[in-house]
């Protein structure tokens, strides 16, 4: 294992960037743009906080993006990655060394972006582990977190424990905090302070950033509002400094009727629309309203995929057994008619997709999962299951296990409608073969509850697709803390594998060692082949039956500009690049 | 004397109209559920992918001009290609007759015996069906899933607020008759309970229920969470019905000739109360059955498989299904039709039953 | 009268203290707890939620919560933090707390100026053409499921929920702003108000029929008064029974509005209760109940000593 781990990281390769300036592509900007008034869009519940780091709130994570940034970024449409508060970087020969060199930015209320801001904020927030947001985990690299140095004001430096292929696609989700404005709030003997600073009452002056837009005006439970960032470091083609618009506003609506009303109605200029609501709103599009509908091939994490999984730890022995066979899970596989939850479901509005990685994600999609796929045939699912002589023994209808108890399992999926449906297409399903799978709705942070303390036979769930596999590695890694349908492999003391593999089959010590492999490895390719290692094995012995993966759907207001669809069919638009016809 | 207040009572109720109105339609709601799966021409769980979102199908009578009885032509499902909309085309070619005993699927009448008739339908054919009220998102038919969803919404509002008005009567009784520190820890208790928010509370009773509980077990829950609130009103009202009573002669003569206080509550003071506690369970039933459509609306009442009128609402409670398919809203108007007619029939008892309404003054 | 005053207030202390008992123990038995909603988040790790939950203070057992939360409320009138918001329950409710009030008591004057009128006009001419139209419209609003009515209502008048075009949210407030608010909060005053509507109005006709046929009302004709002067008489006698009504009033719009406040998108403490339900945030979900309690027994304490300045006979009871 070492010894591959070294091979690999001794085929050398630095990133060395040349210092640019932060010119926005055209993808983003295809028109000419007029400048200022208001983009109005909405959020599902208050933000509660405004500290990234200091919750786990959807809400708070996506305004904190609008006026934080990181070292580096994605780039919106394409995922790939750009520097943005660090101009460019060198990389060491030994891979585990990087030099930051850091742009001249400055924060919102006028003072210096310096190399200080990134240590504080590594040091109170990111690798805080009281910090209820922390990213410990993705900077741990073999039991060791990286460490950050300061050179000089614009200069910086990371030292990696080993090689770290992921390295810069983590370090795009930690948003640098201003240490000017938080370092004497901080209560140093209480490291856990950190989580009630900028929490929703703090006056807005007081947060600051470096994003497009800074915190304007909050309304409890009504509305948030930023306004432009004149210090915001992006131009256009045309050298016009970025954002177009001068207020980006975020309506709280919890009802998704309500959100649907207000789109409608034109006072939100866009937002992600449901598949069952596509035809009517594409009809109401081509009947004259005021908006346009798309329809793109995913690129986005959400809407999750969904996935059905069987416990092969099940409390019922006999299930545990047959759960953990590659041949039971390949007749649950045949029995699966995603032709038919793709069409009543999603309105024929969603894609096989991969398995956890996306089609689009042409990083580390590999195709050869198409061919493993089983499709619905519910014939093969019945020889499958007769071979294993899981027949009929008493004539009621139903299949038996080999003690003559009749074939049946809980399937338990949570309330949200289109997990409900797809459970119920599959249980009627294998009804039809004579297996009986009785459902469960419960809460979704219920369901999390049960599922990840191994306390269930069979679940429908879903987990969004990352644009790199190491961000998930501890639900797709054997052994981890969110490998739920097998936590034998899982040593309860560390939450880790255990050393010696223990428990683990042999196609999982292989997914196992593809992800440790890809981990360290700095090459795209190399990674790319480790990963595609995984994704067929994950097709072959299905651990985590997919479903399929709805599309991107998109409603969008006539009046915005920059907002298009480009050749490869994915969405492609910025908050700080649309602007109002 | 008794047969002059019967009179009276009769009169005064049949003078409400609408009393009569309403009650003449709740016998002819809880018949439908009695014989709901004989009524309804299909399964309520049987999925048809042809039909998903199939609008109410259209009875014909006459071809080419010609009467010929009533009919229903086949249908193919298609999707229009710009905005995925699901579209039904009719083939007249293909015609099916509607009869009366007609075979269908299977299903235990009242659980005893096995059979497949039904009251009307057309049979079970690939490339038609009679869907009275329209099809739902897996092609079931609305019209048999109000049928058997009536059992749930029509029974728990009755169940319900049976339990309440029983350990109403009950506590209230004890607590007026035996008086004392019982009185003041039951009263109490009644105001403390009585001081929490109605639905807060149900949703809070709501979430207490196991999730993993099947669901007609659920079904009971929910009836339960339902009369839990119920029930401290009506102790209230018959304490105070109890402390007037058991002042009178009969009352202490009972008590002389040594009978036993259960007895005496229950045989003597409970019986007197009989007519408020009619007039009370009338009125209270429509608050249990619009609680249960809402518990099932915030997604912790009746889960599916099994189904209720506010489960069914709930899963048409979207403004693309008032424009594309309205006929999901039907369950709503026999909600509404339900809750009105108890309201009715209870508001004519209570003017009928209760002339001096101690019911307002609770 | 005093003493009546001071008995009754002292009671709500000792029935206090069995709410909050009852509200934590509501709390406590519901299955699963705050974190459980983070646990697929793919930032957090099996450690992270063992600390976050040692923070909150979730691995302590329930009593010593339950006690804690108790001293703290008694010592120092602070109920809690909400594990969400990181913030003092007090803070969040209170922000909340206007508007919840402002629509509570604007619907409840919607329905009192309608239903009291509609009750004596309907007595006034009972079992005849209007009384059963009045009757039948009243009984429909409480028939309608409230989530129903306003989704239906929505549709209907292009509505799209809320108490504010976006625009007038936070802005100061002009005459533009307040019809831009008239424009919005009829929806939710119709929508809970009409589901109240018949109950008062079957009420205050029942009263009236009541003193109509009281035999003061007689001896007041007798002594040939006129009628608009007897109809006067037996209206303010017809009104005394309603004020233990209104007592109860205020706690039941509380509650009445959660759901419609959910579907119409309010400000309220509606849904931000019942979010805080679904995430196990528990200071905030049993302070939340416990303030309603409390409203609820001010509401009959009120009730009560009006009732006692109206009718001396219940001061001895």
């Amino acid at each position: 294992m070492k010894k591959l781990v070294c091979l690999f990281t001794l085929v050398l390769f630095a990133v060395s960037l040349m210092a640019v300036p932060a010119v926005v592509d055209e993808l983003l900007t295809p028109e000419q743009p007029k400048l200022g008034g208001t983009l109005t869009l909405s959020v599902t519940s208050s933000p509660q906080s405004f500290n990234f780091y200091g919750t786990l709130d959807g809400v708070a994570y996506t305004i904190a993006g609008q006026f934080l940034n990181a070292l580096v970024e994605m780039h919106p449409v394409t995922n790939a990655l750009q520097p943005a508060l660090a101009e460019s970087w060198e990389v060491s020969a030994d891979n585990k060394e990087v030099t930051f060199y850091l742009r001249d930015v400055k924060w919102s209320d006028g003072e210096p972006f310096t190399a200080d801001d990134v240590i504080f904020t590594f040091e109170n927030f990111l690798l805080n582990k009281f910090a209820e947001g922390n990213s410990i985990a993705r900077f741990t690299i073999n039991g060791e977190v990286v460490k950050f140095e300061k050179v000089d004001d614009k200069t910086l430096k990371a030292y990696l424990p080993a090689p770290y292929g992921p390295f810069f696609t983590v370090l795009s989700h930690a948003s640098i905090y201003p240490s000017h404005i938080l370092k004497d709030k901080i209560d140093e003997n209480d490291p856990g302070s950190v989580n009630e600073l900028w929490t929703t009452d703090t006056p807005l002056n007081e947060i600051v950033g470096t994003g497009p837009f800074v915190l304007d005006q909050y309304i409890v439970d009504q509305k948030v509002t930023l306004k432009r960032n004149e210090y915001y470091w992006k131009v256009d083609r045309w050298g016009n400094q970025l954002p177009y618009f001068d207020q980006l506003e975020y309506l709280v609506v919890k009802d998704a009727q309500v959100q649907s009303a207000k789109f409608r109605s034109g006072e939100i200029d866009y937002m992600t629309i449901e598949a069952v609501d596509y035809p009517v709103l594409k009809q109401m599009e081509l009947d004259g309203g005021p908006f346009v509908v798309y329809r793109a091939q995913p690129t986005n994490p959400t809407p999750s995929p969904i996935h059905i999984s069987f416990n092969f730890n099940a409390k019922n022995e006999e299930l545990a057994e047959l759960f953990s066979l590659k041949n039971f899970r390949a007749a649950m596989e045949f029995a699966l008619d995603r032709e038919r939850i793709i069409e009543e479901v999603f309105n024929t509005l969603a894609v096989l997709g991969g398995v956890p990685v996306l089609p689009a994600n042409k990083a580390f999609y590999n195709p050869a999962i198409e061919d493993l796929r089983r499709p619905f045939d519910p014939e093969k699912a019945k020889a499958l299951l007769d071979e294993m002589g899981l027949v009929d023994k008493n004539g009621d209808g139903w299949r038996n296990l080999e003690s003559g108890k009749t074939l049946e399992f809980v399937l338990i999926c949570s309330t949200y409608q289109a997990y409900q449906d797809t459970a119920y297409i599959f249980s009627e399903s294998l009804k039809a073969i004579g297996v009986k799978c009785e459902l469960q709705v419960i809460d979704g942070s219920l369901l999390a509850q049960k599922a990840l303390s191994g306390d269930f036979e069979a679940c429908l769930w879903a987990f969004g697709n990352q644009p790199d596999p190491q961000l998930r590695k501890a639900i797709w890694s054997p052994g981890y803390s969110l490998y739920y349908c097998h936590f034998d492999t899982m040593n309860p003391e560390t939450k880790e594998p255990y050393a010696d593999l223990r428990n683990m089959y042999d196609w999982e010590k292989q997914i196992h060692y593809a992800f440790e492999i890809g981990q360290t490895a700095m090459d795209p390719r190399e990674r790319k082949v480790q990963y595609g290692i995984w994704q067929e094995l994950y097709a072959e012995y299905v651990p985590f039956i997919y479903v399929c993966k709805g599309m991107d759907l998109m409603g969008v207001s006539k009046t915005l500009g920059n907002f298009h669809q480009t050749a490869d069919g994915a969405l492609a638009y910025a908050v700080y690049t649309m602007f109002r016809k | 004397m008794k047969g002059n207040t019967e009179l009276r009572v009769r009169k005064a109720f049949f003078k409400h109209k609408l009393g009569i109105i309403g009650m003449i339609i709740l016998i002819l709601l809880y018949l439908m559920i009695l014989f709901a799966d004989f009524l309804a021409p299909y399964n309520y769980q049987s999925t048809k992918r042809d039909f998903t979102f199939s609008e109410p199908t259209k009875i014909h009578w006459r071809k080419d001009g010609e009467f010929i009885g009533p009919h229903v032509y086949g249908m193919t499902k298609s999707r229009d290609p710009v905005t995925f909309a699901v579209k039904y085309v009719k083939d007249e070619e293909k015609i099916y007759p509607i009869r009366i005993f007609v075979r269908g699927d299977t299903y235990k009448f009242w659980g005893l015996w096995e059979t497949d008739i039904h009251l009307f339908g057309i049979g079970l054919q690939d490339d038609a069906v009679l869907y009275l009220f329209g099809g739902d998102r897996f092609g079931r038919d609305l019209f048999s899933r109000v049928l058997i969803g009536g059992r749930v919404s029509l029974t728990a509002g009755l169940i319900g607020t049976l339990i309440a008005v029983v350990i109403g009567a009950v506590v209230g009784a004890f607590s007026g008759y035996y008086g004392g520190w019982i009185d003041v820890v039951i009263q109490r208790l009644i105001e403390i309970l009585r001081s929490f928010p109605r639905i807060p509370l149900w949703l809070a009773l709501a979430m207490l229920l196991p999730p993993t509980w099947p669901s007609t077990t659920v079904y009971l829950g929910i009836v339960i969470v339902l009369s839990f609130i119920g029930w401290m009103g009506v102790a209230r009202v018959i304490r105070g019905m109890v402390l007037s009573l058991r002042e009178k002669e009969y009352i202490l003569a009972a008590q002389v000739i040594g009978q036993s206080n259960f007895k005496i509550i229950t045989k003597h003071l409970i019986p007197n109360t009989v007519t408020y506690l009619v007039v009370v369970s009338t009125l209270s039933i429509p608050g249990m059955i619009l609680g249960e459509s809402s518990i099932s609306f915030l997604g912790l009442g009746i889960k599916e498989p099994m189904t209720s009128w506010g489960l069914l609402l709930k899963q048409a409670q979207s403004l693309s299904d008032i424009q594309a398919h309205p006929w999901l809203m039907i369950p709503g108007l026999f909600i509404i039709l339900a809750v009105l007619s108890f309201n009715f029939v209870g508001d004519a008892l209570r003017d009928a039953l209760d002339p001096y309404r101690t019911v307002d003054k609770v | 009268m005093a003493s009546f005053i001071i008995r009754r207030i002292l009671i709500i202390i000792p029935m206090m203290f069995i709410v909050s008992f009852i509200c934590f123990f509501l709390t406590e038995l519901q299955p699963g707890d705050f974190v459980s909603q983070y646990l697929e988040n793919p930032r957090i790790s099996p450690e992270q939620i063992e600390l976050i939950k040692e923070r909150l203070g979730l691995d302590q057992p329930p009593m010593t919560r339950y006690v804690m939360w108790l001293k703290q409320i008694i010592t120092k009138g602070d109920f809690g933090y909400s594990f969400a918001f990181k913030r003092p329950v007090i803070d969040l409710i209170w922000e909340r707390m206007g508007w919840t009030i402002s629509i509570a008591l604007s619907t409840i004057l919607f329905q009192w100026i309608v239903a009291v009128p509609l009750g004596i006009f309907s007595a006034l001419h009972p079992y005849r053409m209007w009384d059963y139209i009045l009757t039948f419209v009243a009984f429909i609003g409480i028939s309608i499921p409230n989530f129903f009515f306003a989704l239906i209502l929505m549709y209907l008048t292009n509505s799209s929920g809320g108490l504010f075009s976006s625009q007038f949210i936070g802005a100061p407030l002009t005459w533009a702003k307040f019809y831009d608010l008239l424009q919005h909060v009829w929806l939710p005053i119709a929508v809970i108000g009409l589901s109240g509507l018949a109950g008062l109005m079957r009420v205050m006709r029942g009263n009236m029929l009541d003193m109509l046929g009281a035999p003061f009302v007689n001896s007041l004709r007798a002594r040939g008064l006129p009628e608009k002067q007897v109809r006067k008489h037996v209206i303010k006698n017809a009104l005394n029974p309603m004020i233990s009504i209104a007592g109860m009033e205020l706690p039941n719009i509380f509650s009445g509005t959660v759901i419609t406040a959910i579907v119409l998108n309010l400000p309220t403490m509606g849904p931000f209760f019942y979010t805080a339900l679904l995430n196990h945030d528990q200071y905030l979900v049993m302070t939340f109940l416990m303030f309603i309690a409390f409203i609820t027994q001010i509401g009959n304490l009120l009730a009560d000593i009006l009732l006692a300045v109206l009718d001396p006979r219940i001061r001895m009871s």
